[in-house]
C-alpha cells in the first residue's frame, strides 16, 4: 500500500448522500454531556489505513471524544504517525495479527485505563461520529450492556445489493450458531459496557472475530440492543473492505475456531 | 535376504539404539512414553522387513489383501494424525504470539503515554481486573 493511493480526504461524514437522522438522535443534536463522553473509549483497529485514519480520528476528536485509541496492527505505512498526529492514543502491534486481535488489544488497553464504555469503530471512514451518542446512550442509562450498530434497522442505507445478499446469509448463519437474531451480522460499530468488555476474550485473530464476538455476547447473557447507524460506502472503504469471497475464509476460520477453541 | 532388507533392518536397529540412548541419558528431551512408542515403531518396522510374509498374513486377516497396502493405509493414517496435531500446535502458537504482541503494544503505550488518571465509571468499582 503506497502513499500514492491517498485520495483527497473529506472530513468524515460529509460524503454520504442521504443524511438520515436516526430517531435516537433527533432529540439532542447528537451531543452527550462532557462527563459522559469522558468515560468512553473509542477503539479503532487499523491496518494500512494511512490515507483515511487521520480524518477518522479528527472527526471523532472534533465531536468531543477524548479517548480515541488506534491499534495499528503492524502497518508498514504511516498509519501510526497519522493517527498520533490527529490526536489518537496509538498502540502498535509489532506483527500483523488481524483485526480481531487488534480489537482485543484496544479493548484490554481501554479497560486498563478505566473505560466505562468501549466503542469499536472502523478505520476506513465508513462510520459516522454522529451515530455515537445514540449508540452509547442505552449503555449509559443502564438499559443494556451491548449496543450493536445495524445498517438495516429502521432505514435502508445505500448498501450494494450483492453486499446485502451476503450479509443476509451471514445473518441466518449467525442466528443459527449463536441464537442471537441480529439484523446486521457484521457491523464494526458497537458499544460495550465495561461489564461486557471485561468478558470478551477474542481468540479468532482475523475477521471471524465478528461472529465470535456475537457468540460471546450470547454466552454472557447480558442485555443487548441494535441501533440504526448509517454506513458510508465510500470508494476507499469499498476498495479496502472485505471482498465477497473473503466470506469463505471467514467461515473457515470461524468453524475451525469453534471446533478447536 | 536381500541387500535392501539387510540395510533397512540395520537402519531400524540403529534407530532403536538411538532411541534407547535418549531414553537412558536425557529423559528431559521428551517424555519416556513417547520415546518408547518410537522404539516400538522401529521394532515393528524391522520385524516387517525381516519377515515380509508377516505383513501379508496381517493383511489377509484385515481383509486388505496385500501387505504393502496395509503399510500404505497405516502411513496415510499416521500422516493425517500428524497434520492435525501440527495444525493444532500451530494454532496454539499463533494465539501465544498474539498475546505477546498485545502485551508488548500495551506496555509500550503505557510507557510513553502521559499517565492520565483513570476515569472511574459508574459500576467500574469492584469489577474484575481487565484481562489481556
Amino acid at each position: 500500500m503506497s502513499s500514492t493511493l491517498r485520495p483527497p480526504v473529506d472530513p468524515v461524514g460529509t460524503d454520504f448522500d442521504a443524511p438520515t437522522i436516526t430517531p435516537d438522535l433527533a432529540s439532542d443534536d447528537g451531543a452527550l454531556p462532557a462527563a459522559a463522553q469522558a468515560q468512553v473509549f473509542i477503539v479503532i483497529a487499523a491496518f494500512h489505513e494511512a490515507p483515511a485514519i487521520a480524518a477518522v480520528v479528527h472527526g471523532l476528536r472534533a465531536a468531543g471524544w477524548r479517548h480515541v485509541v488506534v491499534v495499528d496492527d503492524g502497518s508498514e505505512d504511516a498509519t501510526s504517525s497519522e493517527a498520533a498526529a490527529a490526536g489518537a492514543l496509538v498502540l502498535r502491534h509489532a506483527l500483523n495479527r488481524g483485526q480481531g486481535a487488534a480489537l482485543q488489544t484496544g479493548i484490554a488497553f481501554a479497560l486498563r485505563r478505566g473505560a466505562g464504555v468501549v466503542v469499536t469503530f472502523d478505520a476506513d471512514g465508513q462510520h459516522r461520529p454522529e451515530d455515537l451518542p445514540g449508540l452509547i446512550a442505552p449503555i449509559l442509562s443502564g438499559e443494556v450492556d451491548v449496543v450493536l450498530g445495524s445498517r438495516f434497522l429502521g432505514h435502508q442505507g445505500a448498501v450494494p445489493w450483492r453486499r446485502r445478499l451476503l450479509l443476509r446469509a451471514a445473518r441466518r448463519f449467525q442466528r443459527w450458531t449463536s441464537g442471537l437474531a441480529l439484523t446486521d451480522a457484521h457491523n464494526g460499530l458497537r458499544a460495550l459496557s465495561r461489564r461486557m468488555a471485561l468478558q470478551f476474550n477474542l481468540r479468532m485473530d482475523r475477521m471471524a472475530h465478528a461472529s465470535e464476538l456475537v457468540d460471546q455476547i450470547a454466552a454472557s447473557g447480558l442485555r443487548w440492543r441494535e441501533v440504526s447507524v448509517h454506513v458510508v460506502y465510500t470508494d476507499y472503504a469499498r476498495a479496502k473492505g472485505q471482498r465477497g469471497w473473503a466470506a469463505a475464509r471467514v467461515l473457515r476460520d470461524y468453524l475451525l475456531g469453534r471446533l478447536l477453541g | 535376504m536381500t541387500t535392501f532388507q539387510l540395510v533397512a533392518i540395520a537402519g531400524c536397529l540403529g534407530m532403536i539404539f538411538l532411541t534407547a540412548a535418549v531414553v537412558l541419558q536425557r529423559q528431559k528431551v521428551a517424555p519416556r512414553q513417547v520415546l518408547l512408542l518410537w522404539g516400538l515403531l522401529w521394532l515393528v518396522a524391522a520385524a516387517a522387513l525381516a519377515v515380509p510374509d508377516a505383513m501379508t498374513y496381517l493383511a489377509r486377516r484385515l481383509g486388505i489383501g496385500r501387505g504393502a497396502d496395509v503399510l500404505l493405509y497405516f502411513a496415510v493414517l499416521a500422516g493425517c494424525t500428524a497434520a492435525f496435531r501440527l495444525s493444532m500446535a500451530q494454532r496454539r502458537l499463533e494465539q501465544q504470539v498474539t498475546v505477546l504482541v498485545r502485551e508488548l503494544a500495551i506496555v509500550r503505550a503505557e510507557a510513553t503515554a502521559t499517565p492520565s488518571a483513570p476515569v472511574k465509571a459508574p459500576g467500574a468499582a469492584g469489577d474484575a481486573e481487565a484481562r489481556l
